[in-house]
């Protein structure tokens, strides 16, 4: 491992790379969070003081170690420094952390505000380290599939991350109504599902100067508790494929614009939401590549340009959104499925555990 | 068969020696073009490389059904089944390698061979699936699962007799009259909605006779397509398909006491390679966890069908049977290289996406 950091770091990153990361529920999350006092607030930053470091020295061992000189590619390296750093700085505080420091603006906090922020762009880093990769080895065809599970295992774990992350920081805060942390007590897929619809349609015209309309179905009022912003950016992200893809198979074939239609169903285990358009669909040989991290032959955006500062944000990005959202669905046991009807259209199954008593996903 | 010890063991060694021969796969396509316009030499060619791909085919299938795990080649219908391939092997080894012209003729004596094997082998999967229960039964299993290698062999045995009865299917209808549009037993100009629409009436009609309701049927998508299939096959699927649904339907609203019954809806489409067929309803649909059970072979927890009734000799056949349906439509499916697929909405309905090979330039599946 060719870490630049201290000894004592090097040292404690063995130590807390071979310890067992612990899981939880979304269950254990919420009826944890509901009506934090500061005593519960002081546990949890303490929880953080111990998992944190665990999970990150994981991940540095891990991105130290990929095959085949990935592990040296500039923007993978990075990501691997913000990890050391994000680490160390978890070490500058005892194990006990002090009731001061976890005092919603004490410093511990403040410190996990700042590895919070620091790691944002940390997907398109990572994104970009697999461009670096794949024009080091010029190549432009699949890679190998240890990379592509490296990928789901590294944004897995990210996802953990900052979930533990922004649950923490969000019951140091006056709680939103109907929230626990940022757990929605009554999450309606109904309307999550109409704010994704009004946004994507919004970039969608900006892009086409046209969208088509979106129908909701099914169980329009049910609610269950969830992580609402996981959901809207899985439906989001979903519906932005169907709306594009409709206007650009309407366009290629002069016809009408064919409506997006989702419905949403509630069953015993599961919730589930079907985003069903008919634009034209893949070959049933094409499905596997969706689920491939940065296939797509078009031309990466342009540095930045993921991060929406030129005006309108990218219809069409990295390639990254479905592997993305499917890791978003499995992370508390659900799931996402994808059937196209070459010449039809394409059916997306967001299927999510309704009890919520699934043990987050956890990669070694 | 009662054999002799000495014949017993030549039979033996025959069928050692053909199961360690490699099977040869056709394509949807070969069978086309070679079945075009059959001249008395191209049925005298059919006949002789039914002769040289049956027995290696049958030979394969008696080497498995003589060493399945756990016991279970002793069950009295597996060695029933593993007899009749047997005979059917020996009846091949009856003609020459090179069998005579005389014999290939329509009504020769090789020709009724193949009709006679095709007759004899009418119930295997009836007999298949009653040596499982057989099983079952001696193990105490009950309603357990079985264990993934039997489903697996039950997926690899069906497959083979989908290929071995498509061929001998296949040269039995080109020494006929040919059916008008018809290659053998491949419909040049198969029409997706013309067997959606046949198969939903049967469907309904069986659905009536069951439940006194029906929900409709409508189809949807491209009307018009037409290519190059099997028509037995695409209507067995969506036969069992649309049974499937219109029974999740009607039992439904008999749970919720509503008398309105949401019509099962079908949506053909043809893309560059697959032409696709879904059927969705809104049959209350079924969890994720219980997916991986349909598609193993008799997980039904319903009483088996009485002993006969699987041959459909007491006026209404039956709606559900003994849990192979489903298997079984998707071995049809993979057959040539297409799929079936089953997705779920637990609390709203059911969602089965078939999809098919339009080039028909796939192999057909051996193994």
């Amino acid at each position: 491992m060719n870490i630049p950091a201290s000894k004592f770091v090097l040292d404690k990153l063995k130590h807390y790379g071979s310890q067992k990361q612990t899981a939880v529920t979304l269950k254990q999350m919420y009826e944890f969070g509901l009506n934090p006092t500061s005593q519960k607030r002081l546990t949890s930053a303490r929880l953080m003081r111990h998992e944190i470091p665990i999970r990150l020295a994981h991940r540095v061992i891990e991105l130290s170690v990929l095959p085949d000189h990935l592990s040296e590619m500039p923007s993978i390296k990075a990501v691997r420094d913000l990890y050391v750093q994000s680490f160390s700085d978890m070490l500058k505080f005892p194990t006990e952390v002090s009731p001061e420091d976890c005092k919603p603006e004490g410093a511990f906090n403040n410190q996990i505000r700042i590895l919070k922020e620091r790691h944002e762009f940390v997907i398109h880093m990572i994104a970009r380290g697999i461009l670096e990769y794949k024009s080091y080895k010029k190549t432009t065809k699949l890679l190998d599939p240890s990379i592509y599970q490296f990928l789901d295992r590294f944004f897995m774990s990210r996802l953990g991350i900052r979930f533990l992350v922004g649950q923490h920081l969000a019951i140091l805060e006056e709680q939103r109504p109907g929230f626990v942390g940022i757990i929605q007590a009554k999450c309606k897929p109904r309307d999550i599902v109409e704010e994704a619809v009004d946004n994507a349609r919004n970039i969608c015209i900006c892009h086409y100067d046209d969208a088509p309309d979106v129908t909701i179905h099914g169980n329009l009022n049910l609610d269950f508790p969830y992580i609402s912003s996981h959901l809207y950016y899985m439906v989001f992200e979903l519906l932005k494929n169907s709306l594009r893809a409709s206007v650009e198979s309407a366009s290629k074939h002069k016809t009408a614009l064919p409506p997006v239609k989702v419905v949403i169903a509630a069953g015993n285990e599961d919730i589930a939401i079907k985003i069903s358009d008919e634009a034209g669909g893949i070959p049933r040989s094409g499905l596997p590549f969706l689920w491939t991290y940065m296939y797509s032959t078009a031309p990466p955006p342009a540095e930045g340009a993921e991060y929406g500062t030129d005006g309108v944000p990218p219809i069409a990005g990295f390639g990254i959104g479905l592997p993305i959202t499917r890791l978003y669905a499995r992370y508390f046991g659900g799931d996402l499925q994808l059937i196209s009807m070459e010449g039809y259209g394409t059916d997306a199954y967001l299927h999510l555990r309704k009890l919520g008593d699934i043990e987050e996903s956890l990669p070694w | 068969m009662v054999l002799t010890e000495a014949a017993a063991k030549i039979l033996a060694e025959k069928i050692a020696i053909c199961a360690s021969r490699r099977q040869t796969g056709v394509t949807l396509k070969q069978m086309y073009n070679f079945g075009l316009n059959p001249t008395q030499q191209k049925k005298h060619t059919s006949a002789r490389l039914v002769r040289g791909e049956l027995p290696i085919r049958l030979a394969h299938r008696v080497q498995e059904l003589s060493s399945l795990p756990d016991g279970l080649s002793n069950m009295p219908s597996i060695k029933l089944v593993k007899d009749w391939y047997v005979q059917s092997f020996a009846d091949m080894l009856k003609f020459p390698k090179e069998v005579s012209p005389e014999d290939c003729k329509p009504e020769g004596a090789f020709s009724n061979q193949i009709r006679v094997i095709k007759d004899r082998h009418d119930f295997v999967i009836p007999t298949i699936a009653r040596g499982i229960l057989e099983y079952k039964a001696s193990k105490k299993l009950g309603a357990a699962t079985l264990d993934p290698s039997i489903h697996e062999f039950l997926d690899r045995f069906f497959m083979s007799r989908v290929g071995i009865r498509c061929l001998l299917g296949q040269h039995l209808a080109i020494l006929s009259e040919q059916q008008p549009g018809y290659v053998g037993i491949i419909q040049a100009k198969c029409k997706p909605a013309l067997v959606a629409h046949e198969a939903a009436e049967h469907a309904r009609n069986l659905c009536l006779s069951h439940y006194d309701d029906a929900p409709e049927v409508t189809i949807h998508g491209n009307m018009d397509l037409e290519f190059p299939y099997i028509t037995t096959h695409l209507y067995y699927m969506m036969f069992e398909l649309i049974k499937n649904s219109l029974r999740a339907v009607v039992e439904k609203n008999i749970q919720k006491k509503s008398s309105v019954l949401p019509p099962v809806r079908i949506v053909i489409a043809e893309g560059v390679e697959d032409v696709a067929i879904k059927i969705s309803d809104e049959g209350g649909g079924i969890s994720r966890s219980g997916i991986p059970l349909i598609w193993t072979y008799m997980y039904s927890t319903a009483p088996p069908p009485s002993e006969g009734s699987e041959f459909q000799t007491e006026g209404i056949p039956p709606l559900a049977g003994f849990g192979y349906g489903l298997p079984i439509t998707r071995i049809y499916a993979r057959y040539f290289g297409g799929d079936l697929q089953i997705i779920s909405m637990d609390g709203f309905g059911t969602d089965a996406y078939l999809h098919i090979r339009k080039l028909g330039d796939v192999e057909e599946s051996l193994e």
